[in-house]
């Protein structure tokens, strides 16, 4: 269950906002294995999610490379980005970001119709993963009419369904309770252990850091040394 | 070089991404009902506006080409000169009976078009246009008889006049004896639609309209000409002109012509009505843009996550193209409904809104069509639209 799944190296980013350069990643390499559940923290400001959008293939690195599954994210187009972000990750973002006006099933479902999976299956799969994240029964409602630990476990659920390899989380669990927090975070972790995938969540609550693999600890764009759980 | 790519990766077929997201396209729409009926609203409005100028403007063509286009004739022989069929003008009865000897020819009549006046117990006066036919077959009118028959006109010193004007000719009822100019005249029956541009159509034998007209027998003011099954028009006519140099031979289709020529050049009708129609698909136009560049700057962050997610600019295109037609195809059937009802409610023996058949199938196009374009300036900012923005 080991080998690289992602490469990251020497990878800078630098905004460019109205003449002004702001840099915020310098240098920054890392390697996530393949069954690897790891946490990334730090300050905010420090460049988490430029680091987990990078990753992601939703922003473009200023120099330095990244490689996921040996292809190189520098040199893709727009489209093959596209093609990576649907087939390879699985984003779930810190305020869930669902269709308000889907349900639950439907928020998932498109997923993996935007993959080619025809509608039919496409439901019975939604459904499916939705049991998974405990929200059978609910599959109807629309983001609105669900808790916040609920929407937050659909946007799980919709991370999931295409099967990607690689998940990246934005704090994921932030407007969460603890027990909410919790069960996200196992699901996460199970998922890494149980199925191989590699998952990058970030987060500021060091009460889970022993849930992780590893911690990530990012200050002013760098990447300090790693640390292992406690 | 590049080495391959390995994504494992098949967007479905078009046919499909498009289902997918009009689904979705669709559940957006619905998703604020509100923002709903303003967007309809627009299409309905420009709907209900276009359709009403279009349907006055052609109500009045048809007014205005009335007895040209009922009198159910294929050639019509004028006076040189003619704009419109007003009758001041005649021409020799010789004409017709030329044209009678044709072989081609299965039945040419002449009819007289003479003003006329019909006095009222009340002691004022009406005008009317007194249409004269020659029966049986009374070629050029009277038609749409809502009582009486025509065969009446065969009796003596009778009319059929114009049901709408029953009480402005002061009550008038099925026998009822009026003076028309200085004749007495009795009422055998009543047509309905019949007003024309100017006074209403009144119509009686071709003999005695000459007679209320003063118009000498060798004289007339038309010649109406049906061919046989199976002749060709146009060469009939041709043919025939040649035999009546001192009055003019035109088919029906070129009097319509040169009449609609004659009312579009001399009368602002056709610019006012025009205006009008666009300027109803202008504004509904804006409301429209409005209200679907307003839903998507509201959606923006959904967007961007489909485009997180892996969708392309153009998946999100195909949503905006389902939803443009969705507006356009529900607006325009709740509009032809409204303009349907409130054609058949304005439209009186006076007044005539026509919504032709052509106009239903043209609204859903111009309609939707006007919905897309007005979802292009959507578009433009939906594909500028970076997916990083829903990390932020
Ligand atoms: N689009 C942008 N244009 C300009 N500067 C940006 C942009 N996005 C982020 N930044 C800047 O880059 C730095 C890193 O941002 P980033 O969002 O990666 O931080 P973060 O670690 O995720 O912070 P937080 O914990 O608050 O979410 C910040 O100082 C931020 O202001
Ligand atoms: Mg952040």
């Amino acid at each position: 269950m080991s080998g690289a799944l992602a490469e990251v190296s020497e990878v800078t980013k630098v905004y460019r906002t109205g003449g002004q350069e702001f840099p915020a990643l310098s240098e920054v390499s890392l390697r996530l294995e393949s069954g690897e559940f790891s946490m990334l923290a730090g300050p905010s400001g420090c460049g988490k999610t430029t680091l987990l959008s990078i990753l992601g293939g939703v922003l473009r690195p200023t120099t330095g490379s990244v490689s996921v599954l040996g292809n190189d994210l520098s040199t893709m187009t727009e489209r093959e980005l596209e093609d990576y972000r649907l087939s390879t990750v699985g984003f779930i973002f810190q305020g869930h970001n669902l269709l308000a006006c889907l349900t639950a099933e439907e928020n998932v479902t498109v997923m993996l119709e935007l993959r080619g999976t025809p509608r039919r299956r496409a439901r019975e799969r939604a459904r499916e993963i939705l049991r998974r994240v405990k929200l059978g029964g609910k599959e109807h409602k629309r983001p609105p009419d669900l808790s916040i630990g609920e929407r937050q476990r659909v946007a799980v659920a919709r991370a999931l369904a295409g099967d990607p390899q690689l998940i990246l989380a934005d704090e994921p669990t932030a407007s969460l309770d603890a027990a909410n927090g919790t069960a996200v975070m196992a699901v996460l972790r199970e998922l890494a252990k149980t199925e191989g995938k590699t998952v990058l969540t970030v987060t500021h609550d060091n009460r889970i850091f022993h849930l992780a693999d590893r911690v990530l600890q990012m200050e002013d764009g760098r990447l300090l040394v790693s640390e292992e759980p406690l | 070089m590049r080495t391959a790519l390995s994504l494992p990766i098949r967007r479905p077929a078009w046919p499909v991404r498009f289902l997918t997201m009009a689904r979705v396209g669709w559940h957006l729409m619905t998703f604020n009902r509100l923002r709903l009926m303003a967007t309809l609203l627009g299409v309905v409005f420009a709907t209900i506006l276009a359709n009403q100028a279009i349907g006055t403007l052609l109500g009045l063509m048809d007014k205005f080409a009335m007895l040209e286009r009922h009198a159910n004739t294929d050639i019509w022989i004028v006076p040189k000169g003619t704009q419109v069929l007003n009758g001041g003008k005649t021409i020799s009865l010789a004409a017709v009976l030329t044209a009678r000897g044709m072989p081609d020819v299965a039945l040419a009549m002449p009819m007289v078009l003479v003003g006329g006046n019909i006095k009222l117990p009340n002691g004022g006066a009406e005008p009317l246009q007194i249409v004269g036919t020659v029966g049986p077959e009374y070629l050029g009118g009277p038609w749409n008889l809502v009582a009486g028959d025509r065969r009446a006109l065969a009796q003596a010193d009778t009319v059929i006049i114009e049901d709408s004007q029953r009480e402005e000719f002061g009550n008038v009822n099925l026998g009822s004896r009026r003076e028309i100019n200085e004749h007495l005249t009795t009422v055998a029956g009543f047509t309905y639609g019949l007003t024309g541009i100017g006074a209403s159509f009144a119509f009686a034998d071709y003999d005695y309209a000459r007679e209320l007209g003063k118009i000498s027998p060798d004289q007339t003011n038309f010649g109406l000409i049906k061919v046989k099954p199976g002749a060709d028009i146009g060469a009939v006519a041709r043919q025939l002109a040649g035999r009546v140099p001192d009055a003019t031979v035109l088919t029906t289709a070129e009097l319509d012509a040169m009449m609609m020529n004659n009312l579009f050049r001399v009368t602002p009708i056709g610019i006012i009505f025009s205006a009008l129609a666009a300027f109803g698909v202008l504004i509904g136009f804006i409301i429209v843009s409005l209200s679907i560049f307003s839903a998507v700057s509201d959606n923006l962050r959904e967007f961007g996550t489909l485009k997180a997610v892996g969708a392309r600019s153009l998946d999100l295109g195909l949503l905006l193209l389902a939803q443009a037609v969705a507006y356009g195809v529900l607006g325009s059937t709740i509009g032809l409904g409204v303009i349907s009802a409130l054609a058949s409610v304005m439209s009186s023996g006076k007044m005539l809104i026509l919504i032709q058949p052509w106009m239903i199938g043209a609204t859903f196009a111009l309609m939707t069509g006007m919905c897309c374009v007005a979802s292009l300036i959507s578009l433009l900012r939906l594909w500028r639209v970076e997916p990083g923005m829903v990390f932020r």
